[in-house]
């Protein structure tokens, strides 16, 4: 199928940084098509087309992830400068292949309406299920969309919390397939933390879902914080794989949102405005 | 398959739509949501949350809804009506949003479906199967094969019993319905099947039998065996396409979008304004009017208790005031009204001018006072603020949750609807209670709560007051305690009226307060598709032509908000008197 360029020429993670060892060659599929990568003995890495042409793609390694593009991408990747400050942890939380189109994982990641009920005595609970009201912003410059000033009451936030406090959220799409969650750190108020969700989509109804988290935590472990986003994630899988379609829809009147899908309904609008067609649901 | 088949299928053994659970069903290639409401009301869905369309299968079966396990979305048993968003707890949901709902009935130990049927309840009225079940139940069996070849195959069914004599066989076909007999040395065999056509190629096999000369398990064992065989035989029948194992299935499930209902349906649900006639007034209590009002055409509203109504009183003004319906009743509104002599006379108009058949408009309602579920509690009423507090409390008894109703009142004379408190086992009567020995009944009733129970509280300010400093004090949990306050000086509602002119046809009318524009229009014949209702899903947009938009949505963005030249009906509004609309 032919592919539109918003899809075709953006840049899609295959690996987080830590999961790759020099010297190995694996196969995976982006957009359908079967590629494979990996990092040579020097620690170069390396794509190409695994369709007997050999043809490379475009390669890079950013934010402890490596990304391919199939396509010709611009130059601008998206601005993460929390990678940089020194005093933070980075690492991979997962790479968890879900059958479902990768758009619809991100719509999952900026819902808080779901979390008393999937995420029930961790990220909510009964009664506190109304969403306040939050602020949906467009920065055209770089067209990315944002959901600011975000509250939500969760009994354990964090692989850390002790009890349930009123977490403040800042959501921010980048890309059509890429999103980061950003939260207040426990540690150090002013500044906070980011879950980045970097999804790759193998078809249109299959995608796998990369997690990077960038913090500021000097005492919880790796494997912890590892397992916390996991226990979460574990219990998105058992609704991201029941949607039927597994595409997304972009019709409103298909699916009904309400004042609280508000970031969701900026998403498929986003999405509707850019052009994108790739996972999204065609009524044949 | 032919959409306009009208028939009737199997689609599960009644005994598998066990108590709130919800069973996974599939017919013609569309998957079904099977449940049984506690009072037997048998429902078939779509099986597909019109929210962001999860499987309602995952979801729970309260009794008399189903919730949708990703967001608790609640929709109601019979219509599929969403009654209740979580998210927006405060909100009626808009009556578009509703389950797609399939004819459904239980019929002789079967649940049908029939996936056409226009007019639901009198198809479910008016079906009859042909055949009545045999005494011994077989087990349901998976065919993938088509439903004409697995009906064939059936037909020679008494092929595989070696006691048949032959040329005896009789078969009888009736649609879905399959009946077998024939004769052997001890006695006449008879089998009957329904056929439940998953999809095109699977076609799952109820039936039953007669037992003759066998044991249960034995005849049992005797019919499965033979209906194995004759199973294997069937598919290799098929056609190639069906048993292919690793094969996308021939036909993947069908989606059938929500169907928008426009301008010309009635929606009680929602915002809308209602017009109820008086059909009671009576004194239930010293300067406390009781009303009972009718809802037009034997509609009935869906709504939980603790929730109020808007009144549009016969002097002009809005007040609140709650419902004191017990579960059951929902085709009309019981409503108690004090008489206020300090008012600006909202009260005074209802005691006085209104009388039973008269008409009185009011919102549809809306809950702030909720009660959390599956909980019980300790509820304490002063004076009108008995309203909510006794249809929560009517509530929490229907339900069998443990609960204690104090309610406080100046004297005997002022204690109302005494009739319903009869009924009421956790009642505790404190009439004439001065301040301190006020304060000590409710230490005495927050010391009966148990550690996850709630507290409600509604009434006059002081009471309202003590109650939430008493349970502090006792080192209750600020979040267990929830209260109503009546406030009824002045409305919420800063809506002003403004005019519209429709451009094309010229016609102008008036958009009162409390009334949105896109109901507006409706009312005025305007066919508005309208979805979420919101303000946030872009459905209703609408172009304006002059005027001065006020903006309430979140889906428009700044460009287009400033340009003035659209506007989402649902919820926005007009800061100009007139609004002209490309219409």
């Amino acid at each position: 199928m032919q592919i539109e360029a918003a899809v075709w020429n953006e840049w899609y993670p295959v690996a987080v940084v830590e999961d790759l060892k020099d010297g190995f060659q694996h196969r995976t599929s982006v957009l359908g098509y079967e590629i494979d990568y990996g990092r040579d003995a020097e620690g170069t890495f390396i794509a190409h087309l695994a369709d007997g042409s050999g043809k490379p793609c475009r390669t890079q390694t950013r934010y402890h992830t490596h990304w391919v593009s199939l396509g010709t991408p611009d130059d601008s990747f998206f601005e993460l400068p929390e990678f940089d400050e020194a005093d933070r942890r980075i690492l991979g939380s997962g790479s968890m292949k879900v059958h479902v189109s990768g758009l619809r994982v991100i719509e999952n990641f900026l819902d808080m309406a779901h979390f008393p009920y999937v995420h029930t005595g961790l990220l909510g609970e009964e009664p506190h299920t109304d969403v306040a009201p939050y602020r949906v912003e467009h920065d055209v410059k770089h067209d990315e969309i944002y959901a600011n000033g975000c509250k939500f009451y969760q009994p354990m936030a964090a692989a850390t919390a002790t009890n349930g406090i009123e977490a403040e959220y800042v959501y921010r799409v980048t890309r059509p397939f890429v999103s980061i969650l950003y939260k207040t750190s426990p540690p150090q108020p002013t500044r906070r933390d980011a879950i980045c969700l970097f999804v790759q989509p193998l078809d249109e109804e299959w995608c796998i879902a990369h997690v990077v988290l960038v913090y500021i935590d000097e005492t919880t472990s790796d494997r912890d914080l590892r397992l916390f986003q996991q226990n979460i994630f574990g219990q998105d899988l058992m609704i991201l794989t029941n949607h039927v379609p597994r595409t997304l829809p972009l019709d409103p009147k298909f699916e009904v949102p309400t004042r609280a899908d508000a970031m969701s309904a900026a998403y498929r609008r986003w999405l509707h405005d850019k052009g994108v067609v790739y996972g999204t649901y065609r009524a044949a | 398959m032919n959409m306009l088949d009208q028939t009737w299928y199997p689609v599960a053994r009644a005994d598998e739509l066990t108590m709130r659970h919800v069973f996974q069903g599939q017919l013609h290639g569309v998957e079904l949501a099977l449940w049984r409401s506690d009072i037997g009301r048998v429902n078939a869905w779509e099986n597909r949350c019109p929210h962001r369309s999860v499987r309602f299968t995952l979801g729970v079966n309260t009794g008399e809804k189903l919730r949708c396990q990703y967001h608790g979305w609640q929709y109601r048993s019979g219509d599929g009506r969403c009654t209740l968003i979580p998210a927006m707890s405060e909100v009626a949901p808009p009556s578009s949003l509703c389950a797609r709902t399939f004819a459904a009935t239980q019929v002789n130990g079967f649940v049908w479906v029939n996936l056409a049927a226009e007019d639901k309840a009198s198809a479910e009225m008016t079906f009859l199967p042909s055949f009545e079940p045999l005494p011994l139940a077989l087990r349901s069996l998976t065919f993938n094969a088509s439903l004409d070849t697995v009906a064939a195959g059936l037909a020679r069914y008494a092929d595989g019993d070696r006691d048949a004599l032959s040329g005896t066989s009789q078969v009888q076909r009736n649609d879905v319905e399959i009946n077998l007999s024939w004769q052997t040395p001890s006695g006449e065999r008879q089998v009957r099947f329904w056929l439940q056509p998953a999809d095109e190629f699977k076609t799952i096999v109820h039936g039953s039998a007669n037992l003759l000369g066998m044991g249960e398990p034995e005849a049992l064992r005797w019919h499965n065996g033979l209906l194995t065989t004759l199973r294997r035989y069937v598919e290799s029948r098929e056609s190639p396409l069906a048993r292919l194992p690793s094969a996308k299935p021939a036909t993947s499930p069908r989606l059938i979008p929500i169907v928008q209902s426009t301008a010309q349906d009635s929606q009680l649900d929602g915002r809308t304004i209602i017009r109820t006639i008086v059909a009671e007034r009576w004194n239930t209590a010293e300067e406390i009017a009781g009303f009972k009002l009718a809802l037009p055409d034997g509609e009935h509203l869906d709504f939980e208790a603790g929730a109020h109504l808007d009144v549009h009183t016969p002097n002009g003004l809005v007040r609140q005031y709650s419902l004191v319906n017990a579960p059951d009743e929902r085709d009309h509104l019981v409503i108690g009204v004090k008489l206020e002599p300090a008012s600006r006379g909202g009260s005074r108009s209802l005691h006085e001018s209104l009388q039973v058949g008269d008409s009185l408009t009011v919102s549809a309602p809306k809950n702030h006072f909720r009660l959390v579920p599956d909980v019980g509690g300790v509820l304490i009423a002063g004076g009108i603020g008995i309203t909510p507090i006794l249809a929560m409390s009517t509530a929490l008894q229907h339900a069998g949750l443990p609960y204690a109703l104090h309610y406080f009142t100046r004297s005997k004379e002022h204690v109302a609807f005494t009739d319903r408190l009869a009924g009421l086992d956790g009642l505790k009567l404190h009439t004439g209670l001065a301040v301190d020995a006020t304060r000590d009944e409710v230490d005495r009733a927050l010391r009966e709560i148990g550690s996850d129970g709630h507290i409600y509280v509604c009434g006059p300010r002081p009471l309202i007051d003590l109650v939430c400093e008493r349970a502090s004090s006792i080192g209750i949990a600020s979040a267990h305690v929830h209260f109503e306050l009546f406030a009824n000086e002045v409305s919420h509602d800063t809506d002003q009226p403004f005019r519209v002119r429709l451009q094309a046809s010229g016609t102008e009318f008036v958009v009162p307060a409390g009334v949105s524009l896109a109901d507006a229009l409706k009312a005025h014949g305007i066919a508005v598709d309208t979805s979420c209702e919101q303000g946030v899903c872009g459905t209703c947009r609408i172009a304006v032509i002059d005027g001065d938009p006020e903006h309430r949505d979140v889906y428009l963005n700044e460009d287009e908000k400033q340009s003035r030249r659209c506007l989402m009906p649902c919820v926005s509004r007009s800061r100009s008197e007139l609004l002209v609309l490309d219409l």
